[in-house]
């Protein structure tokens, strides 16, 4: 059964849009490749690196959603540790929203529509409570 | 001498920020959000600090080291930064 995950990987700076366009390609041939379908493909753009990662400091982020078989993943992840244009990639599945309602059932093909309604609502007597306190933290910076 | 000051000074009982913005799920992504429960040595803030919850706090934990990994936030602060 396939599974949503999303990965964000770090494409090298020194590319210009066209050749991080087709590092982009090449990434989405892999999850093809692997039995998987790209949903949607953000390109975040060039940013700072919070560190220095081989030696570089900034990078094309890219997000992609894609669908795949959780088998697939440890394929994708061998390929792109030896991409040259890939230098940093996390895969991550993508929270599963009704996972709190259907975590009982132990088939969640069809979950009893009643038990997942109520689950969704967030506690909304707390939001209003406190809403008029400082939503952040006291964070010293 | 400041940092112990929240030990001394009678706080009140806050109430999580996650729970009273009413997220459920803490996505890494947002980095920019998560950069208030890090101290200025980089490392995660303790729940009495923030008032998270503990179910917040865990997530929390799990988003901001995975921000790390994509060099969305630091491990350690940079050097001209502190």
């Amino acid at each position: 059964m396939p599974r949503d995950y999303e990965i964000l990987y770090i494409v090298r700076p020194e590319l210009d849009d066209q050749q991080v366009q087709e590092a982009v390609g090449s990434v989405n041939r892999l999850i093809e490749n692997v039995g998987g379908t790209v949903v949607k493909t953000d390109v975040w753009g060039r940013r700072k690196l919070a560190y220095e990662v081989r030696h570089l400091r900034e990078g094309h982020y890219v997000l992609t959603d894609f669908k795949a078989d959780p088998q697939a993943i440890p394929e994708m992840e061998a390929t792109l540790k030896i991409s040259d244009t890939v230098f940093r990639h996390l895969i991550v599945r993508k929270p599963d929203k009704l996972r709190r309602g259907t975590r009982a059932q132990p088939t969640p093909a069809e979950p009893p529509p009643e038990a997942v309604a109520p689950q969704a609502a967030v506690p909304s007597d707390i939001a209003e409570e406190e809403s008029k306190e400082p939503q952040e933290p006291e964070v010293e910076t | 001498m400041a940092s112990e000051q929240w030990k001394l000074t009678p706080r009140r009982r806050r109430v999580c920020s996650f729970c009273a913005a009413g997220i459920e799920y803490i996505d890494y992504k947002e980095y920019s959000r998560l950069r208030r429960y890090l101290s200025e040595r980089a490392t995660i803030l303790p729940r009495r600090t923030t008032g998270t919850c503990m179910h917040h706090q865990r997530q929390l934990a799990r988003a901001i080291k995975r921000a790390r990994i994509m060099s969305l936030l630091p491990f350690v602060p940079s050097r001209n930064a502190a």
